[in-house]
């Protein structure tokens, strides 16, 4: 656990007890016997989780987390992972255990999302199927699988309802990830053949353009939505592409 | 809180439980018929009711209660017993003169005690809506700072490009294993940058191409396993010309036309010694993630790794040198003296240096049980003990005699070299060296020389042998 300079000097001048726990630190600051980093120092974690040595009780508090968001558990994964192939035993297992708690934890809300509407759980399974597959960085087959699986869940979602362009938020990523380039493609060139001026897909097909490293057809796009309602970070981008200085306007 | 604030059930409160009570009243008159209204009795229950009531209900109802008391003992009562009569009247007003009074105090204090009570309930009311309206405020103010603190604690445990993880990562590059720290630049760029493919390139004299010393992430174009062209590649161009590249220069640019970009994205020198040694190669990256922001951190991050890369490439020279121990494939002695020379040509006009010379007193002795060369190996041990353990760049080299080994260590002065040997003993006590199973009693004796400012060679070395010789048992 790293302390904050504020703290340790507080606790090095007037406060003669070191919280054990948040409640136990809530309740000195509600006291007055301890300040009020002492809560911030136990109720969250101050520090990267790849900042090495890695805290084990860190690690350990936030898997207990079962809400966590998706950035978080991609990192603690992938903490886990590198514990994984340490030369202490205890550690390796310790984050093989972890890693599979986590995963565990996707497969369970893969199953419960399988057996709901799938008018209403088709997205967030697709989603929560994404999420696994990235999980899975380092295991080929298994992200391949999870891929495959969530891309099978949003085609039978539009099959049933139609397509949306939502959906191009997970459609795009999963077929990027997937390196189905041309797949991705001809999907949003029949989405734009429904809405040619739309900023939010030409963007999606920057992405996939920049992936098949088509720079030029990256820069017109760019210049399309420097015209056409593109957001300032994408004029920046464009600004970038022209080979401008940053900062020129 | 529901169940507080939900009215109790409500007594008196209607003109039937009135009617009720006095009712009741009328039914026990009834048992004496000849004394409609109880005139005999100088309390006459029909005053009952309105002071049951009283206590628990508005005064408007306590006094309708006293008005249909009166009416039903006084008149209706008299009327259905055919009893009223001037006699009656009479009768009537000397009770009420003997008994009204002391029941209108009665009654009147009870309606005052009503008033106080209601007023305090209330008031009782009233506070305990305060306070269930602060308590929701409180318990909306905290459900609002956990939602700060979690999403606080969310960010700062996402966060893979902090300072502090920039310089464990540049820490972890204070080695002397050239593969090592280049799979450790490659790290770093993949965290900063959010690179999935990249490596890095070197010139091989032998081939005059350039070939991959480090590979990260799945290879985005095939390459021709000769290695790449000096004069036909853009990878070629950087390293001749120590120009970074940028995708986007081809697109306005003339100058890389004809060469072959090999689909990298970037291509970065990377420098030792102020010269340009390798390329670092940025293969992949998310379209986000190439932007100004990455430019820059790689020129950062190539600025900073520049002098961890140009003592682990010196350090590389030594070995190649051949004049190294056939046992341990340390430097020789002579590698030391020559190192010497050369940084306190170079490097001595602006930091300090230190020569510590470490002795194991009874290596002859302990060779006898385990032999030389397996002693001798010991020294690698020990090497890899302080590499893990110390955060500072050191060189190790064999000294003049067989059980001596010498260190190099650059930044540090007398109180410095005084606390770092302390410290190398501390770490080859705990270390507890073993051979053969058997914990080896080594007994080590250290002899330092520090200097500032250009010296020569020989002051070190006679400094660090002067403080050796003392230590010597006789």
């Amino acid at each position: 656990m790293s302390y904050s300079k504020e703290y340790l000097q507080l606790l090095d001048s007037r406060y003669l007890i070191m919280a054990r726990t948040q409640k136990a630190a809530l309740k000195g600051i509600e006291g007055g016997f301890l300040p009020e980093a002492a809560f911030i120092t136990k109720g969250i974690n101050v520090r990267s989780l790849f900042e090495e040595p890695y805290e084990l009780m860190e690690l350990d508090r936030l898997l207990a987390k079962p809400d966590m968001p998706f950035e978080v558990t991609l990192r603690l994964a992938q903490v886990c992972e590198r514990l994984t192939r340490n030369v202490d035993k205890e550690l390796a297992l310790f984050g093989a255990e972890s890693l599979n708690a986590l995963e565990v934890r996707y497969v369970q809300k893969i199953q419960k999302l399988k057996k709901g509407e799938p008018s209403t759980s088709a997205r967030p399974l697709a989603q929560a199927q994404l999420e696994l597959a990235l999980i899975y960085e380092t295991r080929p087959a298994l992200k391949r699988f999870y891929l495959a699986e969530a891309i099978g869940t949003l085609q039978n979602l539009w099959a049933l309802s139609g397509r949306q362009k939502q959906d191009l938020a997970l459609w795009v990523p999963l077929h990027l990830e997937a390196g189905l380039l041309q797949e991705a493609e001809s999907s949003l060139r029949e989405f734009l053949l429904e809405t040619p001026q739309d900023s939010e897909v030409y963007f999606w097909l920057a992405k996939v353009k920049f992936a098949q490293r088509d720079y030029l057809e990256v820069m017109t796009i760019l210049a399309f939505l420097q015209d056409h309602g593109g957001n300032a970070e994408l004029h920046k981008a464009y600004r970038f592409w022209l080979g401008e200085a940053p900062g020129v306007a | 809180m529901s169940r507080i604030l939900s009215e109790p059930r409500k007594f008196f409160s209607g003109v039937p439980d009135i009617v009720l009570l006095v009712g009741l009243v009328m039914l026990l008159n009834a048992l004496w018929p000849s004394d409609p209204g109880f005139l005999f009795w100088y309390g006459t229950p029909y005053f009952v009711p309105a002071l049951v009531v009283t206590p628990f209900r508005r005064p408007f109802i306590a006094t309708l209660a006293l008005l249909t008391g009166i009416l039903a003992g006084f008149l209706i009562m008299p009327l259905v017993t055919n009893s009223l009569s001037l006699a009656y009247g009479r009768h009537l007003a000397d009770v009420f003169r003997v008994s009204g009074i002391p029941l209108a105090f009665l009654f009147v204090s009870e309606l005052f005690f009503h008033i106080q009570l209601k007023n305090q309930r209330s008031s009782l009311l009233g506070r305990l809506k305060r306070q269930v309206k602060q308590s929701s405020r409180l318990k909306r103010k905290a459900d609002s700072l956990e939602r700060v603190n979690r999403v606080l604690e969310e960010r700062l445990v996402a966060q893979t490009d902090s300072i502090t993880l920039l310089r464990g990562n540049l820490k972890k590059l204070a080695t002397f294993n050239l593969p090592q720290a280049l799979e450790g630049i490659l790290e770093m760029l993949a965290v900063f940058t959010e690179m999935s493919a990249g490596s890095i390139w070197t010139y091989q004299k032998e081939t005059g191409k350039l070939l991959p010393v480090a590979v990260r992430g799945e290879r985005v174009s095939a390459i021709p396993p000769e290695g790449l062209d000096m004069d036909q590649t853009i990878a070629g161009y950087v390293f001749r010309n120590g120009r970074p590249f940028s995708l986007r220069m081809l697109l306005h640019d003339q100058e890389f036309t004809g060469l072959a970009t090999m689909d990298f994205l970037m291509i970065y020198p990377l420098h030792a010694h102020g010269n340009v040694w390798g390329l670092i190669v940025i293969e992949r990256l998310p379209f986000e993630r190439y932007s100004y922001y990455t430019e820059s951190i790689l020129e950062i991050i190539i600025s900073l790794v520049e002098p961890y890369l140009s003592d682990i490439l010196e350090y590389e020279r030594l070995y190649q040198g051949q004049e190294v121990d056939q046992v341990t494939q340390l430097p020789l002695v002579t590698q030391l003296v020559k190192n010497l020379d050369s940084t306190a040509t170079k490097d001595l006009r602006t930091s300090s240096l230190a020569l510590i010379v470490l002795e194991i007193v009874n290596f002859e002795v302990l060779a006898q049980r385990w032999g030389r060369e397996k002693l001798k190996k010991l020294f690698l041990v020990m090497r890899e003990k302080w590499e893990d353990a110390l955060e500072m760049k050191v060189k190790v080299f064999h000294y003049k005699e067989e059980n001596q080994l010498a260190l190099l260590v650059p930044g540090l002065d007398q109180d410095g070299v005084s606390f770092f040997c302390l410290r190398l003993l501390t770490l080859i006590q705990e270390a507890e060296l073993s051979l053969e199973g058997e914990v080896v009693p080594l007994e080590v004796i250290v002899g330092f020389g520090s200097a500032t400012g250009p010296v020569s060679p020989e002051q070190l070395m006679r400094e660090a042998e002067n403080l050796l010789e003392f230590q010597r048992p006789v």
